[in-house]
């Protein structure tokens, strides 16, 4: 279901007036099944107390945290092109619209403030963007690899991310061609 | 007339050997073990169309009772150490299959960061079978195989 085009007008308006004009967003992808709510990063948790607990929103479901290193240039030069891009999918379970919040990461050091005590979901999905992307959320209750091993080094997702030659023992490239075998 | 005419008819003569390899290679019992899509397949060859069992090759929940182990499916890095315990828990003498593209060389993960790239960087593989996934019969093929080989072998004389 598609989000109320009434709340869409109001929503960057509230987020302007309940902080007045301390917290900037703009809408950008109107038109899509999910709108976007593009933020500055340092806001994530002003917006998303906003976004959940507001009695005209109440977008109580978080669906997903997505992360993106961008790292490679793209023709449309009026994105934003290096660093990391993080996306925040809620769901109202009132009337099933959804509501993606947008923002971007410096390509060094990324950080943000984490959201789990918001959702208790959010642990996992952060936990994973740090795994693969090595992401740092800020004040997190438990900030750990959650799927590689957690001797790994680096993080995988990223651009300029390089395989070792081994590991623990075990080489990561094949030289050998199988030996067929053959049993008379 | 020799005595072989003079025995009554359920006596039957053969070398040691041959006994052992035949009752060892129709006892092969297998670790039930799965990693990833394979493993569907070989849950088929359990199933009562292949139905493995009926070349005496039956599954076993704890690796210190079976013979074989089929690795069947992706190997990552972070499951070899486990595997390779499953492996050395099984008694001697022990068998692998490598089952699927992916236990034998990485197949379509080649490129991969947590992918093993081959099951053989970490243990001894006595048959490789190909296939993304293969199908039942051709697990029975490998298992077959390793039929053949085991009754080859010299088992008391090493
Ligand atoms: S070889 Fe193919 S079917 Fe088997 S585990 Fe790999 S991807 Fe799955």
């Amino acid at each position: 279901m598609n989000f109320p085009a009434a709340h869409l007008e109001k929503l960057a308006k509230l987020v302007d007036s309940v902080y007045n004009g301390a917290v900037s967003s703009e809408i950008v992808q109107a038109d899509t099944k999910i709108p976007v709510l593009k933020i500055n990063s340092r806001d994530i948790r002003k917006v998303v107390e906003l976004v959940v607990h507001h009695k005209d929103l109440g977008f109580t479901y978080l669906n997903t945290i997505s992360g993106t290193h961008l790292a490679e240039t793209r023709e449309d030069e009026s994105l934003d092109l290096k660093g990391f891009e993080m996306f925040y999918v809620f769901s109202n379970s009132q009337d099933f619209s959804s509501l993606a919040i947008k923002t971007t990461l410096p390509e060094n050091n990324p950080e943000i403030d984490t959201i789990d005590d918001f959702s208790g979901s959010a642990n996992w999905f952060e936990r994973e963007i740090f795994d693969l992307l090595g992401v740092n959320f800020k004040n997190s209750q438990d900030l750990r690899r959650i799927m590689l091993p957690p001797d790994w080094e680096g993080h995988p997702l990223r651009k300029d991310f390089k395989e070792g030659s081994h590991y623990n023992g075990i080489p990561t490239t094949r030289s050998s061609e199988l030996e067929a075998i053959r049993i008379e | 007339m020799s005595l072989y005419h003079e025995m009554p008819e359920n006596i039957f003569v053969t070398s040691v050997d041959q006994l052992l390899g035949w009752s060892r290679k129709h006892s092969l019992w297998w670790l039930l073990f799965g990693l990833a899509c394979c493993s569907i397949e070989l849950m088929h060859t359990g199933g009562p169309r292949a139905d493995i069992e009926r070349f005496g090759s039956a599954p076993r929940g704890t690796p210190r009772q079976a013979d074989l182990i089929i690795i069947a499916g992706t190997l990552t890095y972070k499951m070899a150490s486990r595997l390779k315990l499953l492996y050395e828990q099984m008694a001697e003498p022990k068998y692998v299959i490598s089952m699927g593209s992916c236990s034998n060389c990485g197949g379509l993960f080649d490129k991969a960061y947590s992918v093993v790239k081959g099951v053989d960087q970490i243990m001894p593989v006595d048959v490789y079978l190909p296939g993304c996934p293969p199908r039942p019969e051709a697990l029975l093929e490998a298992l077959v195989i390793l039929q053949k080989k085991i009754q080859k072998e010299k088992y008391l004389r090493k």
